[in-house]
């Protein structure tokens, strides 16, 4: 989950704590779960979380579908 | 801000259908944020060209905290690769949370003769370039995944693109016209529930697949279909935490 750069310090705060409040409920998680969502530890659901991830998936990812020289259509 | 945050219902963009895996996973979770902000969330689904046009529409957004967006692994990490896009996916937004995601499995026509991934393998291997990989075209997330697994399996198969993606792939897999599909497991369970695969002496091969990870953690090898309908096909979290072991 993002927002656009330049948004307010405070509502990416609230944001992040309403999304992480989401994910430790009981109801939502056992819908995700049925789903065959996997629901990563609470510590790996901030947006610092989020940023080192993305940023791993990128560098881990790009290389791999450009030297595969995959396109789009 | 002149007014304590949120003043108004906030809007999250989806860049992918109603309905879809990434929808579903948004539905259920502004249902439940919608308490914590003492605000609506409300879903916008900006739909087409892989995702990037509603991710294009979420970073032009006034970054006022009321315009949210939510993605996957093509929309944020593939697309990326293999289109030219307007925004930088790292650099134009701010993270917010880090989401459940939804892994990939293989799937295998129900009499293909492997009944786990070790014997899809070795039967991909004896038959090189001969099996076809139903996705949703080139680039796509079953597309960039199926490669993933030929480079860390050293086999070799087709990639047959379809325009209509994964409802598509599933008929001409249950039918027999392709191997191997690359989907997720709510859709790969739906089908099960819905009692199409029907577990025979070579049962679909189902081989947990989840590209965002490395290479060891390829999934292992379930049969599919192998009770009835609702039992074991509609609980996939019995399958997750299984590691691969060669």
């Amino acid at each position: 989950m993002w927002v656009p750069k330049g948004t307010p310090q405070e509502a990416i705060r609230k944001l992040t704590a309403a999304a992480m409040d989401a994910l430790a409920d009981s109801t939502v998680r056992e819908r995700l779960a049925g789903l065959g969502q996997e629901i990563p530890p609470r510590e790996q659901q901030s947006a610092e979380a989020l940023a080192a991830h993305h940023k791993a998936e990128i560098e881990k990812w790009w290389p791999l579908i450009k030297a595969a020289n995959i396109k789009a259509e | 801000m002149a007014q304590p945050y949120p003043s108004h219902p906030i809007t999250l963009i989806v860049p992918f259908g109603a309905g879809g895996p990434v929808d579903t996973l948004a539905r259920t979770l502004t249902d439940a944020m919608r308490t914590s902000l003492g605000q609506a969330v409300i879903i916008e689904n900006v739909t087409g060209a892989s995702g990037t046009i509603g991710v294009g529409r979420a970073v032009r957004a006034a970054p006022d905290g009321y315009t949210v967006s939510i993605g996957n692994w093509p929309s944020h990490v593939v697309n990326g690769a293999i289109y030219a896009l307007p925004y930088d996916v790292l650099k134009d937004f701010e993270p917010v949370a880090r989401l459940p995601s939804n892994p990939y499995v293989i799937v295998a026509r129900k009499d293909l003769p492997a009944s786990n991934l070790k014997e899809l393998i070795a039967w991909l291997k004896a038959n090189p370039d001969k099996a076809t990989q139903g996705t949703a075209g080139p680039g796509s997330g079953q597309h960039v995944s199926g490669v993933y697994f030929q480079n860390v399996t050293g086999t070799r198969f087709q990639f047959v693109p379809y325009r209509a993606g994964s409802s598509e792939i599933m008929r001409d897999l249950l039918s027999g016209h392709i191997d191997l599909s690359s989907t997720k497991p709510s859709q790969r369970f739906r089908t099960c529930a819905a009692g199409e695969s029907k577990p025979t002496p070579s049962r679909p091969t189902t081989a947990w697949l989840r590209p965002p990870i490395s290479p060891r953690s390829t999934r292992p090898a379930r049969p599919g279909c192998t009770s009835p309908p609702g039992t074991e096909c509609g609980s996939p979290r019995e399958h997750h935490r299984r590691p691969f072991e060669s």
